[in-house]
């Protein structure tokens, strides 16, 4: 259903200020429309970004991080977001992982094969994980601690993070892959678990 | 210079500016109602169902606009984000200054509706355990009420806000009149029996919230989006943009003036009695004043007293009704920051729906029946428990089609407790006037000295303490604790700097929240408060202000003000 029919059904009987069309416009526009043009990324890294993405959050009966434009949304974090150290770490990190597999593979990382590409990846993973082991988890950027901090550490823990958050506030990840609603109408404390995070 | 008549003027469009300005109104007055800020309306300004994806930095916020702007307010972290920093004031705008290494968190809301569009919502009733604390302990000076003399105003706000809770019969934490309460999730409910089974002094309750579990008085019950903080286009949670002002509008009788900061009072000594408002408008900086028969401020704590301060006179050279020299003194707020958290197994199949915007209550056990060796007073928690989601996959390793997969389920249980503890009231924690330092309207603003006592430390102590021991009983694995204290200010219960008494000698307002010094003037919010109990104290405010409401009006009646 609908969000806003929701909402009028869930008003019925009470006092409910008439609904502007435009209810949603304030933020419309925010988010990287089609053919957003990429103001960090050039196209080499952009081409690492996407293959890297789609290795983490790969498409499966839903779309995957390259499906919802995760790069995109990298791109905004990085020109607006990030300081100019975190930048350049940044891109540092993507470079490092083009001459990484340009000396196992001989291929920058977008050309590689997947095989080849997800060996890369999990190896950095591992070691990203093995390197934070007597760290405590990353808060996350709703939390004080969190706050502002999203881009700080480990360059494939950083990637992930962003790639992660990036895909799951997506309206891909968030409607279709977690199945969740802005209004979910109800409240239950303890009932049987659905196939996803959004059923019930 | 304007000029104009009212009955009453209002300063203040917050929890208890909004049930002045009802109370008034639907009493007959014609009320004038002064709001710093902007107007807010809800089809535009608020932003509750506007998807994560909408947001530009999807919830990362403008960190450097925030950090320029907004470098205090955003430490009210739950509320000044990218969705809802519009509700909070600009700091470069609205200054003020604390001690070196004594920072103290001042959180303002300057629009129409004040923090009652961002506030957590949670009631709790006061009980004579708090209101005969201070006599008893020999500590600051003695409330003139009693839970007596405010209960039938509880009920009386209660009815027109709805609270859901669940009544417990605790002496201590007075039931109301509720709404059907939330549900419990699987593993608040596990705690609760396990507290019940483990100890003889504390239970778990569902938090008592100022939030419709059905319709009520034309509101629209809960869809649970959540996040009542970005505004509630159903009405559904008590702010006095949703409940009080409509009201309020609907007599008839109330003028609403947006972008209205008010500079001082005007005291006429000869007939010793506040005769109007200097105001300087928000927008054109143009100095104005209001004239009126009474004057309910209700500015919050600080900006209430700020306005008592600068409104100086010869009779009165250290602040408006101040022959008592307590205005500005006695800063209280709750102290936050200890508690603990911890996962607990089971429940696997099992999972909560909907975003409750509520949690669970501890309530207070600390000196109730039996005194502690470490401190007075004592604490509530609130907390809750829920499963984690897709932000544990940034820590865990793994990629690909199984990592995405097994993201999809929820993952473990978690349960939290944070305490609210008692501050004890404080001559030494206090505020005064800057005049060096003027804000954006060329208004002094406030010096705050306010720092925690030992007594709030031993407290913080325990709540580390026992937080752990309540996972622990409930079963909780892999507990941590948490010691760090929030600054003072941060909990945004600050209370206190204009106590009500019954000696005009050691109290600024007398037990009906009337000025000793000015008949007809009333302060209603947290300034009036003698001591600070542990519950959150916004219910508390709302009762008081209905009963200065009837106490003022039936004396205008009489000739009396």
């Amino acid at each position: 259903m609908h969000r806003r029919e929701l909402l009028r059904m869930l008003a019925a009987g009470a006092a409910l200020p008439a609904l502007s069309t435009d209810m949603f416009a304030f933020f419309r526009g925010a988010h990287p429309a089609e053919g957003y043009a990429l103001r960090t990324l050039n196209p080499r890294q952009n081409a690492t970004v996407v293959a890297m993405i789609d290795q983490i959050i790969p498409e499966t009966d839903t779309p995957g991080a390259k499906g919802a434009r995760v790069n995109e949304f990298i791109d905004v974090i990085l020109t607006e977001w990030a300081n100019d150290t975190e930048r350049k770490n940044f891109l540092e990190g993507l470079a490092g992982v083009d001459k990484r597999s340009n000396e196992l593979f001989g291929k920058d990382f977008a050309d590689a094969a997947p095989a080849q590409q997800l060996t890369l990846l999990r190896a950095m993973d591992e070691a990203a994980a093995f390197e934070s082991i007597d760290r405590p988890p990353r808060p996350p950027a709703y939390e004080e601690a969190g706050r502002d901090k999203q881009l700080e550490g480990n360059f494939f823990s950083v990637f992930k993070n962003i790639t992660l958050h990036g895909y799951y506030t997506s309206e891909i990840g968030f409607t279709q892959e977690l199945k969740l609603e802005i209004i979910p109408g109800a409240q239950h404390g303890c009932i049987p678990r659905g196939p996803g995070l959004g059923d019930a | 210079m304007a000029t104009a008549n009212y009955d009453a003027i209002v300063i203040g469009s917050g929890i208890t500016g909004g049930w002045a300005a009802k109370e008034l109104t639907e009493k007959g007055l014609n009320t004038l109602v002064l709001e710093a800020g902007r107007s807010i309306v809800p089809e535009r300004d608020y932003v509750e169902h506007v998807p994560v994806w909408e947001l530009k930095h999807r919830g990362w916020d403008d960190r450097n606009e925030r950090q320029r702007a907004q470098l205090i307010q955003r430490e009210c972290y739950y509320a000044c984000d990218e969705y809802s920093h519009q509700f909070f004031v600009n700091d470069q705008e609205n200054p003020y200054s604390s001690d070196p290494g004594k920072h103290f968190s001042w959180i303002r809301g300057r629009q129409v509706g004040g923090k009652s569009i961002t506030w957590g919502r949670q009631c709790y009733r006061w009980s004579d355990l708090d209101f005969e604390a201070n006599s008893k302990e020999g500590i600051a000076i003695d409330w003139p009420i009693r839970y007596a003399d405010i209960a039938p105003w509880y009920d009386y706000v209660e009815e027109f806000a709805g609270i859901s809770g669940q009544p417990e019969g605790l002496p201590q934490l007075p039931d109301g009149k509720f709404l059907p309460p939330m549900e419990m999730t699987c593993v608040e409910q596990d705690l609760r029996a396990a507290l019940a089974k483990n100890f003889d002094d504390r239970i778990v309750t569902i938090g008592r919230s100022a939030v419709l579990t059905r319709v009520h008085k034309g509101r629209a019950a809960c869809h649970y989006c959540g996040v009542c903080h970005r505004g509630c286009i159903t009405s559904s949670y008590f702010s006095s943009l949703n409940s009080t002002l409509p009201a309020a509008q609907k007599t008839g009788r109330l003028t609403m003036r947006p972008y209205s900061v008010v500079h001082s009072l005007v005291y006429d000594s000869k007939a010793r009695r506040v005769s109007g408002v200097r105001v300087i408008d928000g927008q054109t900086k143009n100095p104005l004043e209001f004239k009126a028969r009474i004057f309910f401020v209700c500015g919050s704590t600080l900006e209430s007293t700020r306005i008592l301060l600068n409104s100086a006179t010869p009779e009165f050279p250290n602040g408006l009704a101040n022959s008592s020299g307590e205005l500005g003194h006695n800063l209280m707020d709750h102290h936050m920051g200890a508690g603990a958290s911890g996962r607990m197994p089971g429940h696997e199949d099992k999972m909560p729906f909907g975003n409750r915007p509520n949690g669970i209550y501890i309530p207070r056990f600390r000196n109730v029946k039996s005194k502690h060796k470490d401190f007075v007073r004592g604490y509530g928690y609130q907390g809750g428990g829920s499963r984690a989601g897709w932000s544990r996959g940034r820590d865990m390793s793994g990629l690909g089609a199984e990592f995405k997969n097994a993201l999809r389920m929820p993952g473990p249980w978690h349960l939290s407790l944070g305490g609210f503890g008692e501050c004890l009231p404080n001559h030494n924690n206090y505020v005064e006037v800057d005049k060096e330092k003027l804000d954006a309207w060329g208004i002094p603003t406030l010096k705050i000295h306010c720092d925690w006592s030992e007594n709030e430390r031993a407290m913080s102590r325990d709540i580390g303490i026992q937080a752990a021991e309540i996972l622990a009983a409930g079963g909780a694995k892999d507990i941590e604790v948490q010691r760090k204290m929030t600054p003072p200010g941060l909990a945004i219960h600050e209370m206190g700097t204009a106590r009500m008494g019954r000696d005009p000698k050691t109290s600024v307002l007398n037990a009906n929240n009337q000025a000793h010094d000015a008949k007809n003037l009333f302060m209603t919010d947290g300034a009036c408060m003698v001591s600070s109990s542990c519950v959150n104290p916004s219910l508390t405010y709302m009762a008081l202000t209905a009963r200065a409401c009837d106490f003022a009006v039936s004396a205008m009646k009489k000739n009396e003000l």
